[in-house]
């Protein structure tokens, strides 16, 4: 709870300070969206992980930041070869998300219908 | 001092259990997110007008040359509707004259099809080579290929006895068309001939007959050289059109001024 709650005033915080600070030019906003895909893959396949219980905050973060910029210096280096790699990038990244979304899901009917049937048992 | 120590061990302690990490995540997520979206917002009526600035404005100079052109042509056209209602309301007369003008410099520069008597006549290569070549003893082609100046001659020889129009296997000889050899072959308004070549010329049959037959005339002396000649007589002869483009460069007509 306190997680979910600490989190909730991050993401408000993050909101705040991000329609405070400048925009930035249009040419990077290309950038910056294919490095918000990457983290949000990461950030859902962190809690992915997290039902598995094989999450680990280190392999988490760097996760989250490599891939970030990994996308980033894809897109770069698509730029100059005049390929659309950043497509192929936000294929991967979209499929993982709905890979580990069905992950979650699939955890979660299963403790909600375990509960359930503890509860019949009593 | 003692209390900000008090109060950082307070806020130290309060945090206590919460995930730092996703706090940071959460909170660089939804920054970036903010800043994107608001980068997006902003500039959305921007893009197109960046994105697609220099490609309007070729499309514009593109359409201005276009426009420029037709505008050009509907004055040309105005202009030509003038000169033909003025040339109506002279005289119908005078449209007949410009008709059969143009109708003989048509024929002149050989852009009509034309029909009429005359003579059609065959060269082809001799068929006695192996004669030839053995009587030689050697394989000489030269001696049974027909030229490019048989062909001339002939068409001079025929222009001498009147003869109007030309054409060489369907090729409308013009003032301008060169005959020349390429290799084995002739070519004639840049198109390749080869043997048997067919001359058709419109005239009087008899006098182009009788030109050709003189005695020790270019026939004879051609089928002295055992190329194979035949002169057939024909009460209609089609000659075609010249088909390619007539394109000058360099003649413009020397219009004197009445004064």
């Amino acid at each position: 709870m306190k997680t979910f709650i600490s989190g909730a005033v991050c993401v408000l915080f993050g909101c705040i300070i991000g329609s405070l600070m400048p925009t930035i030019s249009y040419e990077y906003s290309k950038y910056l969206a294919i490095a918000i895909m990457a983290a949000f893959d990461s950030s859902i396949g962190a809690l992915a992980a997290k039902t598995q219980n094989k999450y680990d905050y280190k392999i988490f973060f760097s996760g989250f930041i490599v891939n970030a910029l990994i996308a980033i210096l894809f897109t770069l280096m698509g730029e100059n070869l005049d390929v659309d790699i950043y497509l192929a990038a936000i294929f991967v990244f979209v499929f993982r998300i709905f890979n580990n979304l069905s992950v979650i899901r699939r955890y979660a009917i299963e403790k909600f219908v375990e509960k359930r049937s503890i509860e019949k048992k009593k | 001092m003692e209390s900000l120590k008090k109060f950082i061990k307070d806020v130290t302690q309060k945090l206590e259990g919460v995930n730092v990490t996703i706090c940071i995540v959460c909170f660089l997520l939804a920054l970036c997110y903010t800043v994107q979206v608001r980068t997006i917002s902003i500039s959305e009526s921007d893009i197109l007008r960046l994105k697609k600035e220099n490609e309007l404005r070729d499309e514009i100079e593109q359409w201005k040359v276009v426009y420029e052109d037709q505008t050009e042509k509907i004055k040309d056209l105005n202009q030509k509707i003038e000169e033909y209602k003025n040339s109506v309301a002279k005289t119908d007369d005078m449209v007949a004259l410009i008709k059969k003008d143009l109708d003989e410099s048509n024929i002149l520069a050989g852009v009509s099809s034309v029909k009429g008597p005359g003579i059609m006549v065959t060269l082809d290569d001799t068929a006695a080579i192996e004669e030839i070549n053995q009587l030689a003893g050697y394989n000489n082609p030269n001696v049974y290929i027909i030229h490019d100046t048989d062909i001339l001659s002939i068409i001079n020889e025929l222009s001498a006895a009147g003869a109007e129009a030309f054409s060489v296997n369907g090729q409308r000889i013009l003032a301008t068309t060169a005959i020349r050899c390429v290799g084995p072959l002739i070519q004639i308004n840049g198109v390749n001939l080869s043997a048997p070549y067919v001359i058709s010329a419109i005239g009087k049959p008899e006098t182009m007959v009788g030109a050709l037959n003189l005695r020790g005339g270019i026939v004879s002396e051609m089928r002295a050289d055992n190329i194979a000649v035949t002169i057939e007589k024909q009460e209609e002869i089609v000659i075609p059109e010249y088909t390619g483009l007539i394109d000058y460069k360099y003649v413009t007509p020397v219009v004197e001024v009445e004064e």
